[in-house]
């Protein structure tokens, strides 16, 4: 869920092929939970193997990071580990909203209501523990590395951007800015197109590019006082103030400096411990970290996982492989391609 | 205006299939002296040149210079309806921004064809000197750029004193084609080879494109070590078709 900072944060629009030759961390759980979402018959229904085993995740990110790395880019998914104890709360309410959804979904369907089904089976996506495991094992034959945090994925994902292992960090969650994270990509999708809510219209979705320093800049604050921001505004480890949105506490903050200020201008004490989720984002737990290292896809591996294990068209998946092993062939291989414009 | 006749559907068959090879909008520039049209293919790793003098046409006046351009797809298919013994006749009047081309035989057929907003700039002839100059057969030309395409996706082309070797290796195996001037009735016709060096890697896909284009018994080519190499065969008689391809190098 992150932060809702985006009224305040300026991006550019890229397009896939401006991140070709690039690495690119990419928040495993956020992207996850997106194919859960969004890959789903017209009345909420997952993917499923024969067995009744939910396989939207599996689709969604084979096609989607065959799509990458035929554009030359080369993606590293970082795996949420254990979440702060902070979150508890988050992490229950959305159990809850989760559950209740799933039960709408089946009253919804059962009722004919196709779009009200749609919805909550969304919302009632879930990730389990096999989803990560078989999610990490495909990534793992697609040659694509996968790095384990040991608490937010987002946190060891900023780390690498900021220490130059790979060139920025995709989410769709601002909280990437709050890791001192400083480029930022959102919308790293294969579509290019997002359906609206509730209509049948589908708005065209193109990548975007945060860079932090730009925006720190441009808002005249510190990273510190963007957390601060980001706390008043309600993160994933406290409630939002009530009546605050961006603007306003982008203006708090600049007016008072930091919470502390705030709280003794206006003579009440947050309910939250703020020193505490400051912590979070300003020390994430330290990681050691190591060059990712992308190697051959391989096929039979793929194939086992999708095919064999999951029901998915042997035909279609081969067709992928082989487009897929032609473009890393011209990508990777020993020589490549050269302009006349490099000749006179 | 302009206007030309042409008895000979096939030429002119051979020369939109050859432009359709590499490019998605033809551009010719008809002047006095005849009709001339050189573009980059759409990444820019390869270059059509080709060259028809007035003399090839039975009829030809132009007055003025002319820039048309024409999309690829509209000029195949309309070349597609010609008949094989039919004569054509090409029209375009200063007032009207279309081609017109008449197919004539036991009826008359008129099209037109809406002309394109030609591309800014011009493309300019690079000067170039080669190493190596080879005339051969183009049959043997077009088998050999078959016979590698079976294991690889890349030709690497090299001369030496009398042979031109065609070499090709994939996951699957290698290939290697060698021509030569020695013997009776020999595949290369002649072999110049200068100083330097005189070994190329070339994309395939291109080769093999272009090969099917060449309409002609033999063929020119020119190349130097690891630079773009020239391919030039006639065309419609007194034309000529030249195309210039940049080399397959290695990755930084």
């Amino acid at each position: 869920m992150g932060t809702k900072l985006a009224a305040i944060i300026e991006a550019e629009t890229l397009t896939l092929s401006d991140l070709t030759g690039k690495e690119i961390a990419v928040d495993a759980f956020n992207t996850i939970y997106s194919f859960l979402a969004t890959i789903r018959q017209p009345d909420g229904t997952p993917l499923t193997d024969r067995q009744g085993r939910v396989t939207s995740h599996l689709s969604g990110m084979f096609y989607r990071n065959i799509n990458l790395l035929e554009n030359g880019i080369n993606p590293v998914y970082v795996y949420d580990g254990k979440a702060p104890k902070l979150k508890a709360p988050e992490v229950q309410r959305r159990r809850v909203i989760r559950d209740a959804a799933y039960e709408e979904w089946k009253k919804a369907k059962e009722d004919g209501r196709i779009e009200d089904a749609r919805k909550a089976g969304q919302a009632s996506s879930r990730l389990t523990g096999p989803m990560i495991d078989e999610s990490k094992e495909l990534l793992q034959a697609l040659g694509i590395p996968v790095i384990q945090a040991p608490s937010e994925g987002e946190a060891v994902a900023a780390q690498m951007a900021r220490e130059g292992f790979v060139w920025a960090s995709a989410s769709q969650d601002n909280d990437s800015l709050l890791y001192n994270c400083p480029r930022m990509i959102r919308n790293l999708s294969i579509s290019g197109r997002r359906r609206v809510s509730r209509t049948k219209k589908y708005k065209s979705i193109d990548p975007e590019l945060i860079l932090l320093d730009q925006n720190l800049q441009l808002l005249g604050i510190t990273r510190e006082q963007l957390i601060d921001i980001a706390i008043l505004v309600g993160t994933d480890y406290n409630d939002s103030v009530k009546g605050i949105g961006p603007k306003t506490a982008l203006k708090l903050v600049k007016k008072h400096g930091n919470l502390e200020t705030i709280e003794t201008d206006r003579g009440t004490k947050f309910d939250f411990p703020y020193d505490e989720i400051r912590e979070i984002f300003l020390n994430p737990p330290k990681f050691d970290l190591e060059s990712p290292k992308w190697t051959d896809p391989q096929p039979d591996e793929i194939e086992r996982i999708l095919c064999k294990e999951h029901d998915f068209s042997e035909s279609r998946i081969q067709k992928s492989l082989e487009r897929l092993h032609k473009a890393l062939e011209e990508i990777r291989g020993s020589t490549h391609q050269s302009s006349l414009s490099d000749f006179f | 205006m302009f206007h030309a006749t042409l008895d000979s559907t096939k030429t002119w068959k051979q020369i939109v299939d050859a432009l359709a090879t590499l490019l998605t909008e033809a551009h010719f520039r008809v002047s006095e002296s005849g009709i001339t049209l050189r573009q980059l293919d759409s990444s820019k790793a390869a270059m059509v040149d080709l060259n028809l003098p007035s003399t090839i046409f039975q009829e030809y006046t132009c007055k003025g210079e002319y820039d048309i351009c024409l999309g690829i797809d509209e000029l195949v298919r309309v070349s597609k309806r010609m008949g094989g013994d039919e004569h054509l006749e090409f029209n375009l009047d200063d007032s009207d921004n279309r081609l017109e081309i008449k197919m004539i035989g036991q009826a008359e057929r008129q099209f037109k064809l809406q002309l394109l907003t030609p591309p800014d700039s011009q493309t300019n002839k690079p000067g170039m000197e080669f190493g190596v100059k080879a005339e051969m057969y183009a049959d043997a030309f077009k088998q050999a750029i078959k016979d590698v395409g079976v294991v690889s996706s890349h030709v690497k082309i090299s001369a030496e004193k009398n042979l031109l070797t065609f070499t090709g290796e994939g996951d699957t195996g290698e290939a290697r084609i060698t021509l030569s001037t020695e013997g009776e009735d020999p595949a290369l016709f002649q072999l110049k080879v200068g100083a330097g060096p005189s070994a190329a890697m070339y994309a395939l896909n291109y080769l093999a494109e272009i090969s099917k284009a060449i309409a002609s018994d033999s063929i020119i080519l020119q190349f130097t070590g690891s630079k773009p190499m020239m391919l030039e065969f006639p065309i419609a008689e007194a034309g000529t078709i030249s195309f210039i391809l940049a080399p397959r190098v290695e990755r930084r």
